[in-house]
């Protein structure tokens, strides 16, 4: 408009006359409504006399000027503000605000919870709140303070007290709250309190499966056991995705890096049964108890796929509490000790004379009582008051448990074959059970044994090499399964909510060893022993058991027999579908009487009779009908 | 925007729609007059000199010229399409910023209504096993008087032998089939 006014064709006086007064257009539309107002000012403009159009128009520009200036500078202004928050206090104002928003959020489990063959819990991430005590910021006294807490946390009103004068802040008062006592104290809506949650470890079966299962510590580091042991496995993905500190919407379920499989709730599955597991542990612990004895270990295996379904031993020690316990229990001695195996071991040695054929199942052997080796002497157990037994089968040999009669039975089989048969079972190696520090077993150097007669004499019935109580199961598991060297283990894999297999460790496809026919033959001879052997305490009314006693002499730190012994009973039922292998050892129990027949037989019968039932074996003339 | 608007009417047309209407409005008062075609007198005659006459001088336009009206014409055309135009993406994006705030909220509910779930299933899952736990702990007591499960305290029934179901199944194709051909039949 106001370029307009410049031209030529506005210089007539009426429109300068408008211009000058009006220059706007929003004027010239007024003067179309109100034709009077217009005359009117028409004739003050007339009196006023004419001003020239450069000078009419100028307040017009600055006002425009002045305006844009102003607005040209309110930009600025805001520019610079802006760059200013942006670029000067971005950083600070950002930390301030994430402050301001950051509610200390519960964290997401963290692993991924255990779970028997039945699916009952043996860990699980929980909650567990840190209260910490800020006595500045009270606004009550802080004798009401400590009153009100008192009671829920268990500690006397003086104590608070005095813990609230030590201090002016960040005080902590309890590391273990639980979720209930936490809302509770939150409850009390007292200030100057502060809960702090985090996960914990969880064991709700206590000391039960503690050497299996073992425990995480304080800090969240899997210390033994199946957590240490399985510790990338049992990591979830979605707490290490949670783990990012990211924005709010940041949830572990949106996040597009975890793939969903892997982001579903897994739990990491036992072949372990709860049940059993209880039974076997308060049998193992009775016993262990009525014989004094120094330790003990009671296992059940699935010898058709080596999965374990109970494995008690004891002592043991509660994984919630393990700042309270015996470091020596967190080791699971069933696999990380050594012992002779002793008479249990005779089935494997007559398996072995049966698979070279060395002898046959109807074969005669003459017991005399004792024999001499040089400077050593190997006699039976009985023989101070039985003495020699005479002409026996290889059945009798088992049954009565003669030493001669083994020495003879593997006198038959040349010394550096038994060595390779023993390597072949995997003596001297480990047996690839999933729990941790496993101890391989120890055996004579080669030369060694097949060079000293009495090396292969004093094998022959289960002493001079040492194993774990977990190979002796697996060896006894070959002649359960028809002779295949199963890889014992406790873990299942990952299973999901539907309890579907997700993930499963690798195994070893098991190796036949022995033939069925020997096998089958040795599981005859170890009925016998069970029904009219040394094995009498573990008969079981209704069932065929076969089984073996053993009861071996430890060595002394001197490293010679002392008077300490580690007795043992192997079983295997049913005899008509070997499937279970129950093995027991109960280390130095005390008392003359202690023997494999009178301390570990009792036991394995009475874990027997819950196996049969949980797993629902039917007696064997209900299953011949 | 009015005064931009107004010079559309033309100023010779005025008048003559002017006198158009009083001769209507003439008619209207006096049907037998003007049928007769008798002289007006009165105040409609005043009325019709007064609309015969020229405007008055305040209510001729400025003129303008063609080209101008029509630029004005398509600048209004312009500036009304604009003004929707904004209006419109005023209207989105204010409707967008809230979904997304709607939507920024909701999911933050969302996620906490799903933490406290899963922090209340936790809890319960802990709890049955404390339960369980305790339960088994309190059976093995022997005052409990319970004694674990013995085969002598069992009944171990035979499963069942399964049903042929051929022999069930085969009849149903058969019998199903007439039954459907003579179903229309029968009523």
């Amino acid at each position: 408009m106001a370029s307009s006014a410049d031209s030529p064709f506005l210089k007539k006086p009426l429109l300068r006359k408008q211009l000058k007064k009006q220059p706007l257009w929003g004027k010239r539309l007024r003067r179309h409504r109100h034709p009077n107002k217009q005359r009117q000012t028409q004739r003050q403009g007339r009196g006023q006399g004419p001003r020239s159009p450069v000078k009419s128009h100028q307040p017009t520009r600055l006002r425009a000027l002045i305006v844009w200036g102003l607005l040209m500078l309110g930009i600025v202004a805001l520019g610079v503000r802006l760059a200013h928050l942006q670029l000067v206090q971005g950083p600070t104002l950002t930390q301030i605000a994430r402050q301001q928003q950051f509610t200390p959020d519960v964290p997401r489990p963290a692993r991924r919870p255990i779970v028997d063959r039945e699916g009952n819990v043996l860990a699980v991430d929980r909650i567990i709140y840190t209260l910490y005590a800020h006595p500045q910021l009270f606004q009550k006294a802080p004798a009401e303070v400590a009153e009100g807490l008192s009671p829920l946390l268990e500690i006397p009103q003086d104590e608070l007290l005095n813990r609230f004068s030590q201090q002016k802040s960040g005080i902590q008062l309890s590391l273990d709250l639980s979720q209930e006592a936490a809302e509770r104290v939150r409850n009390l809506r007292l200030d100057g309190l502060e809960l702090l949650p985090q996960q914990q470890r969880f064991y709700p079966q206590q000391s039960l499966f503690a050497p299996i299962v073992g425990f995480v510590n304080v800090e969240g580091v899997p210390q033994a056991g199946l957590e240490s042991a399985f510790e990338k496995e049992l990591l979830m993905e979605a707490a290490a995705a949670a783990a990012v500190p990211a924005a709010p919407l940041a949830a572990g379920s949106l996040n597009p890096t975890v793939p969903p499989e892997l982001a579903a709730p897994l739990k990491l599955q036992l072949t372990l049964d709860s049940r059993l597991q209880r039974v076997a542990q308060q049998e193992l612990q009775a016993t262990v108890d009525r014989h004094g004895a120094k330790r003990g270990t009671v296992m059940v295996m699935d010898a058709q796929t080596g999965a374990l379904l109970a494995l008690a031993t004891s002592p043991t020690y509660d994984p919630n509490r393990y700042y309270e316990s015996d470091i020596t229990t967190f080791r699971n001695w069933a696999v990380s000790d050594l012992y002779e195996p002793g008479s249990t071991f005779k089935p494997i040695n007559i398996a072995i004379a049966l698979e070279v054929g060395a002898i046959t199942p109807d074969d005669g052997i003459y017991d005399e009582g004792r024999l001499q080796f040089g400077e050593w002497t190997i006699q039976n157990s009985d023989f101070s008051h039985v003495g020699g037994r005479g002409p026996l089968s290889i059945t009798d040999v088992l049954k009565y448990s003669s030493n001669v009669g083994m020495v003879h039975i593997m006198d038959r089989v040349r010394s550096a074959t038994y060595f390779d048969w023993l390597q072949r079972l995997g003596l001297g190696r480990s047996t690839g059970v999933d729990l941790p520090s496993e101890v391989v077993g120890q055996l004579k150097d080669r030369d060694q044994f097949v060079n000293s007669d009495v090396e292969s004499a004093t094998a022959s019935f289960g002493q001079g090499f040492a194993l774990t109580p977990m190979q002796l199961l697996q060896l006894q598991a070959i002649l359960a399964n028809g002779g295949k060297l199963v890889t014992p283990h406790v873990v299942q894999g990952l299973v999901d909510d539907k309890g579907s297999l997700r993930w499963q460790p690798d195994r070893p496809t098991p190796q036949p060893v022995f033939s069925p026919e020997t096998t089958q033959a040795v599981l005859e001879m170890m009925e016998a022993v069970v029904s009219d052997g040394t094995g009498k305490p573990a008969q079981l009314p209704g069932y065929r058991v076969g089984g073996k006693t053993g009861t071996a002499q430890k060595v002394t730190e001197a490293g010679v027999y002392g008077n300490g012994r580690i007795t043992s009973f192997v079983s295997i039922l049913p005899i008509e579908a070997p499937r279970y292998v129950v093995l027991a050892v109960i280390d130095e129990p005390f008392g003359d009487n202690a023997y494999g027949s009178t301390v570990a037989a009792p036991l394995v019968k009475s874990v027997m009779e819950s196996l049969v039932v949980i797993q629902r074996i039917p007696p064997a003339q209900a299953a011949a009908q | 925007m009015s005064a931009a608007l107004k010079p559309r009417i033309s100023a010779q047309s005025r008048p003559r729609n002017f006198r158009e209407a009083a001769d209507r409005v003439t008619v209207l008062a006096n049907p037998a007059r003007s049928q007769a075609g008798q002289p007006l007198t009165g105040l409609v005659e005043l009325n019709r000199k007064a609309l015969t006459e020229a405007p008055p001088r305040h209510l001729q336009a400025v003129p303008s010229t063609p080209t101008w009206s029509r630029r004005t014409q398509l600048l209004a055309a312009f500036n009304t399409g604009i003004s929707m135009l904004t209006s419109l993406l005023v209207v989105t994006a204010l409707g967008g910023y809230g979904y997304t705030v709607y939507v920024d909220r909701q999911l933050d509910e969302s996620s906490a209504h799903l933490n406290s779930l899963q922090r209340n299933g936790q809890q319960l899952t802990t709890m049955s096993e404390v339960l369980k736990n305790y339960m088994a702990e309190q059976a093995e007591r022997p005052s409990a008087g319970l004694q674990p499960p013995r085969p002598t305290n069992v009944i171990f029934l035979k499963p069942a032998q399964r049903r042929t179901s051929a022999g069930t199944e085969a009849p149903i194709p058969t019998e199903a089939k007439p039954a459907s051909r003579l179903a229309p039949l029968g009523y």
